[in-house]
């Protein structure tokens, strides 16, 4: 994708500055801050005592670009798109992105949806922040791979071992067993694993952080705490989402090498995505392999789904104890209706053909559901 | 007009009513009574015939979501309520005390449909009942042959039921594109 330039309107100097340095920073080579002219995308802030007033002027100087509203409340103007603040850099490129395309891809029968609750507005606003921002922290952006290119093969599959993952892991097979709580000493704040539990005051983005580096064992270790655990001081969070949320951190895209490009898996149970993170295609990713074993590079192309979005998940659910790898089994992929060529459908008897049009007609009403729920 | 429909089932208090009205784009209808019977210990009114919801799809189609009643005399409601639905949404309570029994039951009772369609599992308390887990649950319905989604919900949670009923529709159809 070529180069897109941005406007900034509506913030103080100081907060110009900060993006200008943020389009400055690795990643962020195809956005461009632009300071004369007209630009491809605008950003402006509405938060101010008349942001009709400035909504007008920024209309004034920046006709029909498309435009990335941020505003701590609900924005609906034409042309542009809402983000609520805090806005992360994640959400904002995906955004610029997504004006630059014109706000693409664009919600399937727009014209046809009926009046809904506002509610939706914040929804949909809010759901593009968070799935662009899932989608960077746990999908990351690599292309998909070619599984006879070794280098290919290694830049998307990561070892675990001596990473947060393995330890977290370790120690967590460790306190089911025994049932002796166990702190992880040497992170940024403490870490204590109990058996119904894990409590800690380590915030999300730094423990991902953690995630990221190879521990140094000689820092970061294991230690039994001897007797009855003192009382927790923090809520405790349950063993299984924390080990799936560090998994897809640690991922970040990639596949654990302890799971073959090749051999076919299942995914055992769904995991419980209202308590668990759900990254992008996740849940068509689940379906199709609770249903049926494929490789994970077979259930990418089943699903025409990015191979950073099928590998993130196998390591987690891998993680959690819900993957199980079939070898000798045969993968099964279920090609896209879409992707079938003519040729094949040539021969196709007209009875074949009603039933395929009523799946489509079925798979259309899903979709519109589906969109529905997710608030477009 | 188009119209298709998702059924909410499950034991009384379960959160049927309130999983329907955290989805419906109207006040959702109920048919509730004061309960005369055992299952005022559990909820001081019950559905008697049906719960009712409607979300709005496009200009030309609805989406209607009924909830059976949760007593097992009104059954005979379930197979007029399930012709030509698109899946089943079972709704179960933590804090009960059989909770075998209950998937036993409903899982029975709906063999037919679920058969026909697909089901997703929705279990209400977990906050303040842990036990059983998830897992349990995996369990009782794997005795059944089936292996559907189980989430811990909070039916007064939007985000929860939607999900619920995303995990619904992708086992219908995992090639389904958002």
């Amino acid at each position: 994708m070529p180069v897109t330039t941005v406007s900034i309107f509506n913030v103080p100097e100081r907060t110009s500055a900060q993006f200008a340095i943020l389009f400055e920073s690795p990643g962020w080579e195809k956005v461009r801050l632009l300071t004369m002219g007209k630009p491809q995308v605008g950003v402006v802030d509405l938060d101010s005592s008349d942001p009709d007033r400035v909504w007008k002027e920024y209309r004034k100087r920046y006709p029909e670009v498309p435009s990335v509203i941020l505003s701590t409340r609900p924005q609906e103007r034409e042309g542009a798109l809402w983000l609520t603040k805090p806005v992360s850099p994640a959400a904002l490129k995906s955004a610029i992105a997504r004006a630059r395309k014109g706000f693409a891809p664009a919600p399937q029968p727009a014209r046809t949806v009926v009046s809904r609750p506002r509610e939706d507005v914040a929804t949909r606003a809010a759901t593009t922040a968070l799935d662009a921002e899932i989608e960077d922290r746990c999908c990351g952006d690599a292309p998909d791979i070619d599984p006879r290119n070794a280098d290919d093969v290694a830049r998307a599959t990561y070892c675990i071992q001596g990473h947060f993952q393995a330890l977290l892991s370790h120690c967590c097979a460790l306190v089911i067993r025994d049932g002796k709580s166990r702190a992880i000493e040497g992170l940024p704040g403490p870490f204590v694993v109990h058996r119904n539990g894990i409590e800690t005051t380590i915030r999300p983005n730094v423990l991902r952080s953690v995630c990221l580096i190879a521990l140094r064992e000689d820092i970061v270790h294991l230690r039994e705490l001897a007797g009855t655990a003192p009382a927790p001081a923090t809520p405790l969070q349950p063993l299984a989402p924390v080990l799936w949320q560090v998994a897809l951190w640690s991922a970040r895209g990639r596949l654990s090498r302890d799971i073959a490009l090749d051999v076919p898996v299942r995914i055992r149970h769904w995991p419980v995505f209202t308590r668990w993170a759900e990254t992008p295609n996740a849940m068509r990713i689940t379906a199709l392999l609770v249903g049926a074993p494929h490789t994970p590079l077979d259930a990418a192309l089943a699903l025409g789904v990015p191979h950073r979005h099928v590998f993130p998940l196998l390591s987690a659910a891998q993680a959690v104890g819900l993957l199980e790898s079939l070898p000798g089994h045969a993968s099964t992929p279920r090609i896209r209706e879409e992707r079938r060529s003519s040729v094949d459908r040539r021969g196709e008897t007209e009875a074949r053909e009603g039933e395929r049009r009523e799946s489509s007609d079925r798979r259309g009403i899903l979709r519109r559901i589906l969109g529905r729920l997710a608030g477009r | 007009m188009a119209d298709y429909k998702i059924v909410f089932t499950g034991p009384v208090g379960a959160g049927k009513t309130t999983a329907i009205a955290s989805l419906s784009d109207i006040p959702p209808i109920g048919t509730d009574e004061a309960a005369t019977d055992m299952t005022r210990e559990r909820k001081p009114r019950t559905t008697v015939a049906m719960d009712y919801g409607l979300m709005k799809i496009a200009d030309h189609e609805r989406l209607h979501l009924y909830g059976t009643p949760g007593q097992e005399r009104f059954d005979f409601m379930w197979d007029i309520l399930t012709e030509g639905g698109i899946g089943l949404v079972l709704m179960l309570d933590n804090s009960r005390k059989h909770p075998q029994q209950d998937v036993d039951f409903f899982v029975t009772a709906f063999r037919d449909y679920i058969a026909k369609t697909q089901m997703v599992v929705g279990v209400t308390r977990m906050d303040t009942h842990p036990a059983p887990g998830v897992s349990f649950y995996h369990r009782c319905l794997a005795a059944h042959g089936l292996n559907p989604a189980v989430f811990e919900v909070d039916a007064r949670r939007r985000e929860d039921v939607g999900t619920l009923v995303k995990a619904l529709l992708h086992s219908l159809d995992p090639g389904l594109r958002p």
